[in-house]
């Protein structure tokens, strides 16, 4: 069962691509299916929002973005932050965004560990250990 | 009425409330040397296969069910805690590994200074036990845990060198360095129980950076996989969903067993010879609160009033800087890629006592950078700054984390609150916690230090948060030890000095708060004293 009415999903979408607008070499919100598909992946793992936004959603029928996201800021902060979290988790999750961004997420990336000491080899932490102990030692104290 | 278990009437060698750090340790360890061990666990068995870290809900989720805070998450398995007069919120997680599940895995030891702190800077006390009467259980937790990390650090005397090299410190860890060096300021690759290679039966890290939401990978060090499976397979019997809501006493004063609830919602008692209360600085305080009798009206084991007293949480600071060069900042291990002990020894000339210790992280993903905008003007945050703020950011920029030291405050304690319960309507713990002037002052001084740090570092852009609300990850000092029942709680074995078969092993019995993170010298105590229990158990005094 979807988490939002069409008509909900309509203002939804208006809102979060006055939030997240096409710009800088970055796709806008609808450009990712945010409204369509990607707020429902975020309702799946939060159903905590999905009260606060369609009480939030329903406070601006037939209000474009701007408009709808300004009243919204100023008569409902809490229900507006549900809409800018599954809006702004969205966007990010989705793979064209993160390409756009040069994010390829939290990616397996594993290591030689017989090599991660290349501080060692440059030197890098030398000065270090040439200063020597810095701790307060207690024998006998 | 309260039934045993499966109808049996069983008494155990040990009970142990609290599958967490301490209370694994010390159940691994018995079970192997024989005793016959219970241990009740609010929480449940979490496989890693529910963790997040390797899915694109990682961070949303992060944010409400795998949050560290439990009266964010409002699991179930937690109970709510009321911190309306605290400064900093206690964070936490019941489970099956306790909040290893979560905790970032730095294994830092104490220094020595902070056993001597009385002798040393003339304020609050010395621990019955030295740096060195400790170091022997440090190597071994080490081992056990399969710690990675390099040896030699100028910051503790000489010992042996971890078990795994060290895990790469990427570029954001070389970054902070070279400020560092600049400055002639300590630091070094940071130890954690985080295998850098196969250990075990554990995982290699593959750097997913997602340490403080539950390892997918099964490779971080989290006590459900270190030490449950043998403990197990050693004859111990953990019962998960198990809420504890009292400890019993005899007209002797001897601790007889636990009353819990189950899932069900049935009562139930486990008898047992010897209690060990793991369940943390707050859940233990809360227990041993309402376990009050006749003989101990005003909590068990509390003869010197100091049950609960003395709370530390490490108040918790960050100097976030920019930098013009990308520096994937998102990659892990999440985890510490290096950490700064300069300025975690006294000077009085700074004009507060002790000191802090500093650490490099990742800083995650984009949606927890845009967090800091929240409370931005709506054009500042949205529509093209949006893009333009994350992209000038994301991935550019690294946190120097700062630990303050916390000396132990009377005032500051842990109580039962009035009219809050968990969802079994046992009462819960209400927090009363002020940071001092010294801590403040504290914070003030490495604030201003680690701001030279990233300037030396070559930031572009600085910024610092002088104390996180959430930062409550290190509880630590209800239950102080000494050797004076007057002005302690527990021995140095951590055995209740009023009840002679309840012990403490969890960071309830820290006498001060060092700047390092405590898991491992939690565990190390613990093992200690379990080790003690299992040597002197013919001596041991129990109920009839």
């Amino acid at each position: 069962m979807s988490a939002l009415t069409q008509t909900e999903r309509d203002i939804l979408a208006g809102i979060a691509d006055y939030l997240i607008p096409e710009a800088e070499g970055m796709p806008s919100a609808s450009q990712v299916n945010l409204a369509s598909e990607l707020a429902d992946r975020v309702f799946a793992v939060r159903h905590d929002l999905v009260g606060p936004v369609r009480g939030a959603l329903g406070k601006v029928p037939g209000l474009a973005g701007e408009v709808a996201a300004k009243k919204l800021a100023d008569i409902d902060p809490e229900g507006f932050h549900a809409i800018t979290t599954v809006a702004s988790a969205g966007y990010f999750m989705s793979p064209k965004t993160r390409e756009a961004l040069g994010y390829p997420g939290q990616e397996s990336r594993p290591f030689d560990p017989d090599k991660t000491t290349d501080y060692l080899e440059d030197g890098l932490l030398q000065p270090v250990i040439d200063r020597g102990p810095i701790y307060k030692p207690t024998p006998g104290l | 009425m309260a039934k045993n278990p499966g109808g049996r009437d069983e008494v155990a060698d040990v009970l142990i409330i609290g599958a967490g750090a301490s209370g694994s340790v010390a159940a691994a360890h018995l079970a192997k040397a024989g005793f016959s061990v219970v241990c009740l666990e609010q929480g449940r068995k979490i496989d890693a296969s529910e963790y997040f870290g390797d899915k694109p809900e990682w961070e949303v989720t992060s944010q409400k069910q795998w949050h560290p805070n439990p009266n964010v998450r409002d699991l179930d398995t937690d109970y709510p805690i009321n911190t309306d007069e605290s400064d900093v919120n206690p964070l936490m997680y019941n489970a099956v590994g306790g909040s290893t599940i979560l905790y970032a895995a730095h294994w830092q030891r104490f220094i020595p200074s902070d056993f001597r702190v009385k002798t040393m800077d003339g304020i609050a006390d010395d621990w019955p036990f030295t740096y060195e009467d400790l170091a022997p259980f440090y190597d071994q937790m080490e081992e056990e845990m399969g710690v990675s990390g390099l040896s030699g650090d100028p910051a503790y005397p000489a010992g042996k060198a971890p078990p795994l090299p060290p895990l790469p410190i990427n570029k954001i860890g070389r970054k902070a360095a070279e400020g560092m060096n600049k400055l002639g300021w300590h630091w070094w690759p940071s130890p954690n129980s985080i295998p850098s290679k196969p250990y075990r039966g554990r995982n290699a890290c593959v750097r997913r950076g997602t340490c403080l939401t539950g390892c997918p990978e099964k490779a971080k060090a989290s006590m459900d996989l270190v030490y449950w499976p043998d403990a197990i397979a050693d004859g111990a019997r953990l019962i998960t969903g198990a809420r504890v809501s009292k400890i019993e006493t005899n007209e002797q004063g001897l601790a007889t067993g636990a009353i819990y609830v189950d899932r069900s919602g049935r009562e139930r008692r486990q008898r047992a010879n010897v209690v060990i209360m793991c369940a943390n600085s707050i859940g233990t305080t809360r227990l041993l609160l309402l376990s009050a009798t006749g003989k101990a009206s005003n909590g068990l084991g509390n003869s010197s009033g100091l049950l609960g007293r003395n709370l530390m949480m490490h108040p918790y600071a960050a100097v976030n800087g920019l930098f013009d060069e990308p520096m994937e900042s998102w990659l892990g291990p999440s985890g510490q890629v290096i950490h700064s002990m300069e300025f975690a020894e006294s000077d009085p000339s700074r004009g507060f006592l002790r000191g802090g210790k500093w650490q490099v992280m990742p800083s995650g993903g984009p949606l927890g950078l845009r967090a800091g905008y929240s409370g931005k003007a709506l054009d500042d945050a949205w529509g093209a700054n949006f893009h333009k703020n994350t992209l000038r950011t994301f991935g550019r920029s690294f946190e120097w984390g700062i630990i303050a030291e916390d000396l132990p405050e009377y005032e500051n304690r842990v109580v039962l609150d009035s009219t809050l319960t968990d969802s079994d309507g046992i009462p819960s713990p209400k927090i009363l916690y002020r940071n001092a002037e010294n801590t403040r002052k504290l914070l003030d001084f490495h604030v201003a230090r680690a701001r030279e740090a990233m300037e030396a570092a070559g930031a572009i852009e600085i910024s610092h948060t002088s104390l996180m609300r959430d930062c409550g990850w290190h509880l630590m000092g209800t239950a102080r030890m000494g050797n004076d029942p007057e002005t302690s709680v527990v021995d140095q074995w951590c055995r209740s000095h009023d009840v002679p078969n309840l012990y403490i092993m969890d960071g309830s019995t820290f006498v001060t708060s060092s700047s390092a993170n405590p898991t491992a010298t939690i565990t190390a105590i613990a093992l200690r004293a379990t080790k003690h229990m299992i040597a002197n158990r013919r001596n041991q005094e129990v109920a009839a």
